[in-house]
């Protein structure tokens, strides 16, 4: 043991409140450093003087007040056999907590997987056809490549995680009602208040060539634009 | 627990009242000591011992027979003695409701009390775990495990509060005793 670990121990040490090992290893340090032992000394000092300036130690509660405190503490104690039962975990009781457990863990992880995620992606395949595109009997020609706005559609296409897949017909875009109807595939979320038009863009590899399909907001094919 | 105290603790549960003054009799000026020393006054100290008192007739069913009856009685004083307390702003009273009151005894009573003002400037300076720790290990003299048991805590945490409640009583002993400053004795 060193001067830097010693100190540590020494309040503990002082009152005997140390381990049998750390009470030796501290004892032969104190033997050859006469600051440890000084400050060892002073604690044992603090220790005793607290105890000669503790005022209760001589004193006693007297006959009177003592059959006074007893006598009130039966008078108004009540019957002590009226205690609480011990609270004692039964099956039925582990069921339920159980049961409860697993409800609430069920609805944390729905409301922390679904709020966000289905608008996001919403969001994102419709916010270059509503810039490019402002209503659904009206059409942009394409633009020329090199512009600016063909560079808008290349960053929309980035923006939307799906739209390289969907471009090159990996996959298929939602289905319309009537195929859902058919097919029993599931309904897609409901479209924002905003969203008028869809839109899907397949572009060669090849030659460039860039198709463009519009559909209604209930995926009705409203047009194409190469 | 021994089987004294076992026989006492069914016969109250039985409805003997007469059988509880014996049971915590031992205790007695375990009780009153402590409660002062927690609370710092002789009034609060017996109001929080009848109070501990009560409590333990009432819920002495509660009580497991397997534990020491004493750290039980004495942990429900603790209690009560917290509450006091906090109701009450810290005066310092001289009266002195558990001790015959005589004039004899008044000298004596005016020198205890400037003795036992130093050790609650002290003891103020404690956190209120230091401060219960150090008063039942150091004034009380009971070991950590007792101790322990007393305050519902785990040894290592009476270890770790002990250990600093002994420092800063040592800083301050020290503080008060060196030459250039006042001290209140």
């Amino acid at each position: 043991m060193t001067c830097r670990s010693v100190p540590k121990l020494l309040p503990l040490a002082a009152g005997g409140d140390l381990s049998e090992g750390k009470a030796g290893r501290v004892a032969a340090h104190i033997k050859t450093c006469a600051a440890c032992r000084a400050e060892l000394d002073a604690y044992r000092s603090a220790l005793d003087r607290a105890r000669e300036l503790d005022g209760a130690a001589g004193h006693s509660w007297n006959d009177a007040a003592w059959a006074k405190a007893v006598r009130r503490a039966a008078a108004q104690g009540g019957r002590p056999a009226a205690g609480r039962p011990k609270f004692v975990l039964r099956p039925a009781v582990i069921a339920v907590a159980g049961a409860v457990l697993i409800a609430v863990a069920a609805l944390l992880l729905v409301l922390t997987r679904n709020p966000i995620r289905p608008r996001q992606v919403l969001e994102a395949r419709t916010e270059g056809v509503k810039t490019d595109v402002p209503a659904a009997a009206k059409h942009k020609p394409e633009p020329a490549p090199g512009t600016a706005d063909q560079k808008n559609v290349k960053r929309d296409l980035k923006k939307e995680p799906e739209a390289p897949l969907l471009a090159a017909g990996r996959i298929k875009p939602s289905p319309a009602p009537i195929d859902r109807a058919l097919t029993g595939a599931e309904a897609p979320a409901p479209p924002s208040p905003a969203q008028d038009i869809v839109s899907a863009t397949f572009v060669s590899r090849e030659t460039g060539l860039q198709i463009v399909w519009f559909f209604d907001r209930n995926f009705n094919w409203k047009g194409e634009e190469k | 627990m021994n089987e004294q105290e076992t026989t006492l603790v069914e016969m109250v549960l039985a409805g003997n009242s007469d059988a509880f003054e014996p049971l915590v009799r031992p205790y007695r000026n375990d009780l009153i000591r402590l409660a002062y020393r927690m609370t710092g006054d002789w009034e609060d100290a017996n109001e929080a011992s009848q109070e501990a008192l009560l409590r333990a007739y009432r819920y002495l069913a509660r009580f497991d027979t397997a534990r020491s009856f004493k750290n039980w009685l004495l942990g429900i004083l603790v209690n009560e003695a917290r509450k006091s307390f906090r109701k009450k702003p810290r005066s310092l009273s001289l009266a002195e409701t558990a001790e015959p009151s005589t004039p004899a005894d008044q000298e004596r009573r005016h020198e205890d009390g400037v003795l036992r003002d130093r050790l609650r400037a002290c003891l103020s300076e404690l956190s209120r775990n230091q401060r219960e720790v150090f008063i039942l290990r150091d004034l009380e003299d009971r070991n950590i495990r007792e101790t322990a048991r007393i305050l519902g805590a785990s040894e290592v945490a009476v270890r770790v509060h002990l250990s600093r409640a002994r420092k800063k009583i040592k800083d301050l002993m020290t503080r008060d005793a060196a030459p250039g400053k006042e001290t209140t004795s």
